[in-house]
């Protein structure tokens, strides 16, 4: 009886067990879907790396991981999972041990850099334990091979939590408690190039939460790849920016300065090959602070004093308004002003003289002397170029925190302005802005834009995007400009920056000695020292400017030609000593395509043109007839193809028409062959001892000729 | 052999069988198209064999070898059960002996042969109902003990709970059944002065009603009255965690992410498999490693996850056909202690059959009892066997000693 009670019993248990089963699988069996939502995992993408023009790592970037261990099923194999972890990180065996075996966590260690897990990883497959690892995503950390190095134009980084991803990719409200890790950049390139270099998020489904912590994926779930972002490769050399960043702060001890800015630049392109500026307080900033600072390259704005006077005279030489032998009054220049202001413009009485030529105005730099030229040019043309060269807007190619100068509007120009302006006052300009123009002198009259990054390229070193150089504008003639170079090179060996000169080098440029401004004025005692110009002069290959801001005053070391012009100098040194260097070397290999010049004598006018311009040369015309007369360089001569035919209409050259184009060409050093070439080209006629090579020319390269002029060469076998 | 139960037989053979392929199933993860298979079920194979083959040396060794070795076997588990507390704890419990290849249970043991010596002690002739009691409790207190100590509670239930079994189907007078427990309903109406005035009120009733002498009515409710003054005076000195590890212990939802989790996750895989399942090997919470223990303690929820309901009613179908022949037969059994040790060994497989379903489907809590035939483990395995093998034999020799 009671063991029927007790079969009874388990009967009913059995049957209630039943019934409960029936209850949740078939009647209710949708409240028990499991919690199988795979969860948004997120992955973390790499920020792009910053190279050199050379490929050198300027700035990479570091992530570290959480490693967890889980060693459920692993246990027996926690001697060796304890060496392979100890023996890739500075973790020691014991506390890796201490950390294995303890029951309560599964937590090893917070930041371990991404190579090491990889190796941990890799050994770990060799036992077959690579299962119990766990690693979560901790931070990114920029890091800098050349410390300091670049640090004004890199900028610096900052950790932001972007919460914006979650909702931006699914919809979904991102969780708060574990806002996305990023790093954005704050200024300089990391900001200005920011949506480049951070990439874009990528994730995974994974299902987490189970008991081993463990994180587990099937094939079949949905997956976003990780888009590391871009590299960029900048127009940078580091090799320059090393010398420049040692010469400047070599110099801001040297002068006393309280800042100093530099830039290189490559004329041809508008390439920024190196920037940097410095300021005293800083010298000892570190590295971070630097990076988190203005780059003064282009953000510190300056009035470029006498830098300024070549564009002036560009214009008058190209209005032909002076010849460069032309006389100029260079006396105290009084003025009275529309607005009623009395200025008078003289020159500092250590280089006072009453006249000098249109060429000396500018290589001896006098106010008086550029501001009697600029009244000649006239506003509206001084206007239109110093706008056309960049000046009084931004002119880079995403520069960041670069500013547009101060140009006053062409309106408010009287002639107080008119004076100001032609000797650099009255003005705000960048040191980019200023190199720019300098380049754009260099660069037959082309106004690139500058730019300082030069290709995008994506993980794998695949160019994304390539930087072209962009022709901003043209200003003047190749003409005017190549009168305008042998001013700036005179500047260098005749002028106020003598001590640029190298024996090896020919080098264009000018000083600018400016006083601040100050309350109500011009201050006594504070000046910037600026020197801007390019080299070689033949085939200019950089652009720079360099510029101390009060310098010491006392030792005369506000004076450009004391502070700017021997730091141009020891740079220009400095790049010459690079083994890749091909400066200083006198045999240039020459880069211009030459054309044969076309028969035109006797052609009538609009056929010669239509010829021309099928041609794609170009010409000027001298004279008002219907048919050519003569011709220069003569028919079936070949000269490079950048240069000018000038075709003489009625009449024939003669010595009135100043050709400045026409300058005695280097001959020593070439065949005879090729000096009679050069001859036909500029209209000389060659005189010849001896054979061989040159090695003595009786008018000098550089000397300005007329047209049948005679020259005796020797040469030599 | 001519009164072997082959049906019996046969159906244990079918729980084996099933047994092996809910392992091979359990222990398998299907990630994708891989699938990647522990050799657990190989292993159970291996046990199997032993098993059936130590079954039939059961059946062919003459009862007196047995009888005469209850003794022996009861003093060796007690020598067992004090070894296994010097051995090494596995997931903080000292349960195992370690004999190089195969791992051994000492409590398993324990069940056959307290079962075994309660059961001839108390079948002796004219044995007093105190002597019942007497004995009983001076057999089961001290392996009890040690069990506990291990700590091992679900077997501790199991070995008190088929000793009550053994009890209940004896001679035994009932009062002293209730008696027996009656404690253990004083504790649960601790919490409230109502509930536990109408309990001891039906209480009083009923032993009145049974005619017994006032001098035990008496006796029973000071005892009562005893446990339930003393149970809040212990509740209350208890330190908090404790009193939370017994909450969660008798409600798992109480501690989702603790003693909780197994249940929850084990509740969502059964209930999830729904009507017909999800299919062999494609339980998503077994392969994503949300079941914990899913081939030893939990191997009821892949059942129920991957072959859902209809999994589940053939298993506990073939579960009541084994039960329902086996109490047919040990009913027909005359002589007492094959009787009890009977009735002992049954009780203590529905038991386990029991708690282990209700755990698996969250209602009861978590005590690491397995389920007997399918789970996986050598020693459990072993014993449950063994105990089958006394049954057939008691059957199969029933008509020479009845």
């Amino acid at each position: 009886m009671r063991l029927k009670v007790f079969a009874g019993l388990n009967i009913i248990f059995i049957i209630v067990w039943i019934v409960y089963l029936f209850i949740i699988q078939v009647n209710n069996h949708y409240n028990f879907e499991p919690r199988l939502t795979p969860q948004k995992e997120i992955i973390y993408p790499k920020r792009g790396n910053i190279y050199d023009s050379n490929k050198k790592l300027l700035v990479g970037s570091k992530r570290f991981f959480q490693v967890d261990f889980d060693t459920t099923k692993l246990q027996s194999k926690i001697p060796q999972i304890t060496k392979i972890i100890s023996k890739h990180t500075n973790l020691s065996e014991s506390y890796v041990n201490a950390q294995l075996t303890n029951e309560k966590n599964k937590y090893i260690y917070e930041n371990i850099p991404e190579l090491q897990i990889i190796r941990i990883q890799n050994d770990l497959k060799k036992i077959n334990a690579e299962k119990g690892l766990v690693i979560t995503f901790k931070k990114i950390e920029r890091i800098y091979p050349f410390d300091k190095l670049g640090s004004c134009y890199l900028g610096g980084v900052e950790k932001q939590d972007a919460d914006s991803f979650a909702n931006a990719e699914n919809g979904n409200k991102s969780n708060k408690e574990t806002p996305l890790y990023q790093l954005n950049g704050i200024c300089g390139l990391e900001s200005g190039f920011n949506e480049v270099l951070k990439g874009k998020y990528g994730w995974q489904e994974i299902i987490g939460g189970n008991r081993n912590n463990t994180k587990l994926q099937f094939e079949f779930f949905k997956k976003k790849e990780v888009t590391n972002g871009n590299s960029l490769v900048l127009t940078i050399d580091n090799n320059l920016q090393e010398i420049l960043e040692n010469n400047l702060a070599a110099g801001l001890i040297e002068h006393e300065a309280k800042n100093a800015i530099g830039i290189i630049m490559e004329p041809e392109t508008g390439k920024i090959l190196a920037m940097h500026g410095i300021s005293k307080k800083n010298l000892d900033a570190s590295a971070k602070v630097l990076r988190t600072s203005a780059n003064p390259a282009v953000a510190s704005m300056f009035e470029p004093g006498s830098t300024f006077k070549p564009f002036t005279a560009l214009l008058a030489i190209e209005n032909n308004i002076y010849e460069p032998t032309d006389i100029i009054d260079c006396t105290d220049y009084p003025n009275i002003y529309q607005s009623g202001e009395k200025r008078t413009i003289r020159d500092d009485d250590d280089h006072k003289k009453p006249e000098r030529t249109f060429k000396n105005v500018i290589v001896h730099s006098s106010n008086p002397g550029i501001s009697r030229v600029a009244d000649k040019v006239g506003t509206e043309k001084l206007y239109d170029l110093i706008l056309n060269l960049g000046f009084g807007h931004k002119i880079g190619d995403n520069l960041n925190g670069e500013s547009a100068g101060i140009l006053t509007e062409l309106s408010n120009w009287s002639g107080f302005a008119l004076h100001s302006i032609s000797f650099g006052q009255a003005i705000s300009v960048t040191a980019l802005q200023l190199a720019n123009a300098y380049c754009a002198l260099a660069n037959d009259g082309k106004v690139m834009r500058p730019y300082i990054v030069d290709e995008i390229i994506d993980e794998h070193s695949e160019i994304v995007t390539k930087i072209q150089p962009k022709i901003l504008r043209n200003i003047s003639n190749k003409k005017s400009l190549n009168t305008l170079k042998t001013f700036l090179k005179s500047v260098v060996e005749d002028g106020t920056a003598q001590k640029t000169k190298i024996k090896f080098l020919d080098v264009a440029g000018k000083t600018g000695t400016a006083e601040k401004a100050d309350k109500g004025g011009y201050s006594k005692d504070k000046y910037t020292s600026l020197f801007a110009g390019f080299f070689p002069v033949e085939n200019p290959q950089y652009a720079m400017v360099v510029v101390y801001d009060e310098a010491n005053y006392e030792n005369k070391k506000y004076y450009a030609s004391l502070s700017a012009v021997p730091t141009f100098k020891d740079i220009i040194i400095d790049i010459a000593n690079l083994p890749q260097s091909n400066l200083g070397n006198s045999k240039k290999v020459e880069k211009n395509t030459f054309v044969t010049a076309p028969d035109l004598v006797n052609l009538p006018k609009n056929d010669a043109l239509d010829l021309l311009h099928k041609l794609n040369l170009n010409f000027e015309i001298v004279g008002n007839a219907n048919t050519v007369s003569e011709q220069f360089p003569k028919p079936n001569i070949s000269y490079p193809k950048d240069e000018i035919i000038y075709l003489f209409f009625d009449e024939l050259p003669s010595k009135k028409h100043d050709l400045t184009q026409n300058i005695m060409p280097n001959l020593i050093g070439l065949t005879i062959g090729r000096a009679i070439e050069k001859a036909n080209q500029h209209n000389f006629i060659l005189n010849i001892e001896g054979s061989g090579i040159i090695v003595q020319q009786s008018i000098q390269n550089g000397t300005k000729i007329n047209f049948n002029s005679e020259c005796l060469v020797k040469a030599k076998l | 052999m001519k009164n072997f139960n082959w049906t019996i037989f046969l159906l244990l053979i079918a729980l084996l069988a099933s047994g092996v392929f809910f392992i091979f199933s359990a222990s398998s993860t299907k990630i994708g198209d891989s699938i990647q298979t522990e050799s657990f079920y190989l292993k159970q194979i291996f046990w199997i064999i032993i098993s059936i083959f130590v079954l039939f040396i059961i059946i062919k060794i003459p009862y007196p070898i047995i009888d005469f070795m209850v003794l022996p076997l009861y003093i060796l588990t007690i020598i067992l059960l004090v070894i296994v507390l010097f051995m090494p704890e596995i997931n903080g419990s000292k349960r195992w002996i370690f004999l190089g290849i195969m791992n051994f249970q000492p409590s398993e043991l324990g069940k056959i042969s307290i079962i075994l010596l309660i059961a001839k002690l108390i079948s002796t002739p004219l044995i007093s109902d105190w002597q019942i009691i007497k004995k009983s409790f001076l057999v089961l207190i001290v392996p009890t003990l040690l069990i506990l100590r291990e700590p091992d509670l679900g077997t501790t239930l199991t070995l008190l709970m088929s000793v009550f079994t053994i009890l209940a189907v004896s001679d035994l007078p009932l009062f002293y059944l209730i008696l027996l427990i009656s404690p253990l309903f004083s504790i649960i109406t601790s919490f409230s002065v109502v509930a536990f005035i109408i309990y001891i009120g039906t209480l009083i009733f009923v032993l009145f009603r049974a005619n017994l002498s006032k001098v035990i009515i008496g006796f029973t409710v000071v005892i009562n009255s005893f446990f339930f003054f003393i149970t809040p005076v212990i509740w209350n000195n208890l330190k908090v965690y404790q009193q939370n590890r017994i909450l969660s212990f008798l409600n798992p939802m109480r501690n989702p992410f603790g003693s909780g989790y197994q249940v929850i996750q084990s509740k969502i895989a059964i209930g999830s498999g729904g009507f017909a399942g999800k299919g062999f090997l494609l339980g998503t919470q077994k392969n994503l490693n949300f079941l914990p223990e899913h081939h030893t303690d939990f191997i009821f929820s892949v059942i129920g996850e991957e072959f859902g309901f209809l999994g589940c009613l053939f298993l506990l179908t073939l579960f009541f056909l084994f039960f329902k022949t086996m109490i047919k037969e040990i009913s027909a059994l005359k002589r007492k202690e094959w009787r009890y040790t009977s009735v002992g060994i049954f009780a203590y497989l529905t038991f386990q059959l029991f708690i282990n379903i209700g755990m698996n489907i969250g209602v009861m809590p978590t005590t690491g009892i397995p389920l007997p035939f399918i789970s996986y483990g050598g020693s459990s395995l072993l014993i449950n066997v063994i105990g089958i093998g006394l049954i057939l034999k008691f059957i199969n020799e029933k008509s020479v000693f009845n």
